[in-house]
């Protein structure tokens, strides 16, 4: 056996870019669809799962795919906001609990979820340093974002304007980080969470500035009609919420109005979720339930259909790559025939010639089968995450 | 102290041998809990802790950390007290904007119950309050609504009721003991109400001074017109104080003042000298130095038969 | 003894034949066989070899008949006894020079591939002047230092019988010196039986006998020899 792999080896040694190519197209030939095949049942799994946990979702009346990405990765594109009015409505019934969903602003790279405390309950995300949201402009950090901005409890995080032509109306605001989430494998790791109440200082529909009855602010005044004092823009605004300025925080407006992105829903039972459900189909409703389930599935449909179409293009290539990598090893042969011819005539063993050069073909399946086996392992841990990086798109 | 006639016996008698009857009523439990089964449940004010601790009794542990003598509307938690509130099983909040800590602190939703939900529709606006808006389009600071909801015992029911259908989905199986009761509680309350409704019926349409604008639920549901001060009861008497009645009275034949708690004695021969009486009615916002919420309305409805039925005795 | 007898082959699908009647040849002496090209002298030393199977007749070597042998039994038997050297060498390209010369030991089981094989082509590299070139490939070798491993390559089986096809053809006169010196010397010291078939008269006193090949064949059809018959 040693003379037969030394043979080869040899063989293989002269030969090298030759090998190089046909081990290559063989990986190929056998990874790609594997690895396509890897890439999609693993993402797809992952996401049906995450969108498993999540009964229903109430979202402005659009597209449902948007929605449902948005409120369960974060990462795309917020859909139309709401107004909260519509999530209070749910909780007119007993049987429904429902958690709102703010999505609309960044911090740099990181999306900032503005929430209740339930989410964390939820999905079953645990505080690793620190603690938990306690005050109006507190956050908590998903682990992979402590880890890349280099955040600790205690330190600050400042949130994004949503638009360089809006900065009067959605102002920046520098977050307390409070504390840093233990690693969930999720999106919740890339995220920053708020309370929806501290989502709605970003959004200028809150926010804490000196009492304009106190003297020494009249310059401050615009003009004073009945028992409301109308301010000017020389009113100083905080940025940041701190334990001194914290009680002067207020809302204008009614709060009702106030924008939601998304509200995740639980009915308690099935004729709740029904019930629910025929709620929302009237024409003069400005939200819809959707079913993330559903969604994804009709996403990830979409997704094995073209997997599947790819696949047999591949396969089809990879026929074609196969019937030449034939033709390229009885080239090989050919041009060996004399090397053949020599070993027979000094009376080499018919067997052990025909297992050198059966060997060497062996030996480059062997390699190429190796290769893409290891591609594929590599596809299972990191495509997963790339595929999904490629259909959420990344959000603004 | 303001002294009280013993003719007011007479009146007190009836409501006295309900209420007491009403407090002897505290239902023992089938079983004394462990108390690691009992119901955690924070609250903001006093009533609904006594409308919690009626209903739960031994399978509830109440929360109310606002310190004796501090109006629960206006404390602020410290990060302990929040913390503490997040950590219950339910948490009981009054609704109509009481407690503006409530805005700046993050509570889970699950576990919050407005407890005027059920009653958004009789909510009432502050009549008086100043607000604020940026620029001449900007919207108003979110207007204030009046939060002594308790105050009329209807809507303390529609409370209760809140409080009793929360502890009872958090315990099903104790269902028939909380309907007990709180149906037990239903009746004293109702039972004051009437015993309010017959004393009032007995000087129709009289108007009432109020040291601070904090009776709005109790004057609509017994129709009283008020006219409202913004004075302590601790607050010494001057000049200023004189012209503000002056004032307020200008027109009226308003000659009772409510206060929320004693005033001084000067403020008191002062306001008297001016024709004006006095007489406390306590919001029981926090927990009395002593008796029960059904204790301190008892009280308060004492107080005012002087006003209603000067036929009593008069000071 | 090398005897052959009433020997006649064909190339299926060509016109050639080949009929050798006769010939007899001791063991231990060294012979030349000359002749014009194409009449057959490559394919009498394939069948001498075993390579080729006679259509009729027999070929006895050392009273071994190769043409009563299976082909296994005639491959075991050509690579434990028969040294075969090639005019074009016919090195494996993408061996070393040392790999050539062990090549029969890795391409049969009849051979162990042993420490004092290896050493033994040593000694054979040295005698043939060629030890520091034995890791070398052979594409980068010249075309007498070619020959020379070639000649290793059959010597280090130690065979019996040593069957050489035009093994000086394709080298310079002063090389072609060289090799015959090598060969003679080394045959002479290993006793071992040579038969070489040649087209160079000058060198043909070398060996003991000289065999004019159309003497002891007798060809129907002849065609015209490229380079060595084929199979």
């Amino acid at each position: 056996m040693k003379d037969i792999l030394y043979m080869v080896g040899q063989y293989i040694r002269h030969h090298r870019v030759k090998t190089i190519i046909l081990v290559l197209s063989i990986s190929l030939i056998i990874y790609l669809p594997s690895g396509l095949r890897v890439v999609v049942n693993e993402s797809a799994e992952s996401l049906i799962s995450r969108a498993g946990s999540t009964p229903l979702i109430l979202g402005a009346k659009g597209s449902p795919l948007e929605l449902v990405l948005n409120s369960l990765y974060f990462d795309t594109d917020a859909p139309e906001s709401f107004p909260y009015k519509e999530y209070l409505r749910l909780g007119e019934s007993p049987e429904i609990s429902a958690i709102p969903l703010h999505t609309r602003f960044r911090a740099g790279e990181f999306p900032i979820v503005g929430t209740s405390m339930d989410y964390f309950n939820y999905r079953n995300l645990t505080v690793a340093s620190g603690e938990n949201l306690v005050f109006l402009g507190d956050c908590v950090i998903g682990f992979r974002v402590a880890e890349r901005l280099g955040l600790e409890p205690g330190d600050s995080l400042i949130s994004t304007p949503s638009s360089v032509f809006n900065l009067a109306g959605a102002y920046p605001l520098m977050m307390n980080v409070q504390g840093i989430l233990a690693p969930s494998g999720t999106p919740d790791d890339e995220s920053v969470f708020v309370d929806l109440k501290t989502a709605w200082i970003m959004e200028g529909l809150a926010h804490g500035h000196e009492d304009l009855q106190q003297d020494g602010l009249n310059g401050s005044v615009l003009e004073r009609e009945g028992d409301n004092i109308i301010a000017n823009a020389s009113v100083a605004e905080y940025n940041r919420v701190t334990e001194s300025n914290m009680q002067s925080f207020h809302f204008h407006g009614d709060p009702g109005k106030f924008p939601i992105t998304a509200a995740l829903v639980f009915p308690g039972n099935q004729r709740a979720a029904t019930l629910l459900e025929g709620r929302y189909l009237g024409e003069e409703e400005v939200v819809h339930l959707v079913d993330p389930v559903e969604v994804m599935e009709e996403l990830l449909g979409t997704i094995i259909k073209i997997q599947n179409y790819m696949i047999t293009g591949i396969v089809i290539i990879g026929l074609s790559t196969l019937a030449t990598t034939v033709l390229v090893f009885m080239l090989s042969l050919r041009l060996r025939k004399k090397e053949i011819e020599t070993m027979h005539k000094i009376g080499g063993a018919r067997r052990r010639i025909r297992a050198i050069l059966v060997s060497e073909i062996l030996s480059v399946l062997l390699m190429g089968a190796l290769i893409s086996l290891i591609l594929t392992t590599l596809t299972a841990h990191f495509g997963p995450a790339i595929l999904k990086g490629i259909l959420l798109g990344g959000g603004a | 102290m303001i002294p009280i006639d013993m003719r007011h016996y007479r009146f007190i008698l009836p409501v006295l041998l309900v209420l007491i009857a009403g407090c002897g009523q505290k239902q023992p439990a089938s079983e004394t809990a462990s108390q690691d089964q009992l119901l955690s449940v924070a609250v903001v004010n006093y009533p609904l802790a006594f409308f919690a601790e009626r209903i739960g009794q031994d399978l509830v542990d109440i929360l109310f950390p606002v310190p004796g003598g501090t109006d629960p509307a206006y404390w602020v938690p410290d990060k302990q007290g929040v913390t503490a509130f997040q950590s219950a099983d339910i948490i009981l909040l009054n609704g109509a904007g009481y407690a503006e800590w409530l805005n700046t602190v993050s509570l889970p939703g699950s576990k919050t119950v407005n407890t005027s939900q059920s009653i958004s529709s009789r909510l009432l606006m502050e009549a008086e309050g100043v607000t604020h808006s940026h620029g001449l389009e900007g919207e108003h600071e979110h207007g204030n609504l009046a939060f002594t909801t308790w105050l009329d015992p209807r809507l303390a029911i529609e409370q209760a009721r809140s409080v009793y259908e929360a502890i009872t989905r958090e315990i099903p199986e104790r269902e028939a003991i909380f309907a007990d009761h709180f149906h037990a509680l239903e009746q004293e309350l109702m039972s004051m109400d009437a015993m309010i409704e017959e004393l009032v019926s007995r000087d129709p349409g009289k108007t009432l001074i109020f040291s601070h604008p904090v009776y709005q639920y109790f004057t609509a549901r017994y129709g009283i017109p008020a006219l409202n001060l913004h004075w302590e009861p601790d607050q010494v008497w001057d000049g200023q104080m004189a012209r503000e009645l002056e004032q307020i009275r200008h027109g009226t034949d308003a000659a009772w003042m409510i206060w929320e708690d004693e005033p001084l004695p000067e403020t008191v021969s002062r306001l008297r000298e001016l024709g004006v009486e006095s007489t406390v009615f306590s919001p029981c916002a926090n927990t009395p130095d002593a008796g029960d919420y059904l204790e301190v309305m008892k009280q308060n409805i004492e107080n005012l038969v002087p006003v209603y039925d000067p036929d009593l005795g008069t000071r | 003894m090398i005897e052959v007898r009433n020997l006649q082959f064909e190339y299926p699908g060509r016109e050639f034949t080949l009929r050798v009647p006769s010939f007899d040849f001791p063991f231990g002496s060294t012979a030349a066989i000359t002749g014009p090209s194409g009449i057959g002298k490559t394919t009498f030393l394939l069948l001498l070899a075993g390579y080729l199977v006679p259509g009729e007749g027999k070929v006895t070597i050392n009273a071994t008949q190769l043409s009563e042998m299976n082909d296994r039994e005639r491959r075991a038997f050509r690579i434990r006894h028969i040294g075969m050297v090639f005019q074009e060498f016919e090195l494996i390209e993408y061996l070393s020079a040392l790999d050539n010369m062990l090549l029969p030991f890795r391409i049969t089981p009849e051979l162990e591939l042993t420490r004092e094989v290896v050493e033994r082509a040593r000694d054979l590299s040295g005698a043939f002047g060629i030890t520091g070139l034995m890791h070398r490939n052979v594409r980068r070798l010249s075309q007498g230092e070619r020959q020379r491993v070639a000649l290793c390559r059959a010597l280090l089986t130690k065979p019996g019988l040593l069957l050489c096809d035009e093994p000086t053809g394709n080298l310079d006169p002063v090389n072609k010196e060289r090799t015959l010196d090598l060969l003679m010397e080394t045959v002479q010291q290993s006793k071992t039986t040579l038969v070489v078939v040649t087209h160079d008269h000058l060198h043909l006193t070398r060996f003991e006998r000289v065999v004019d090949f159309p003497e002891i064949s007798q060809p129907l059809t002849a065609h015209k020899e490229e380079g060595g018959d084929r199979p």
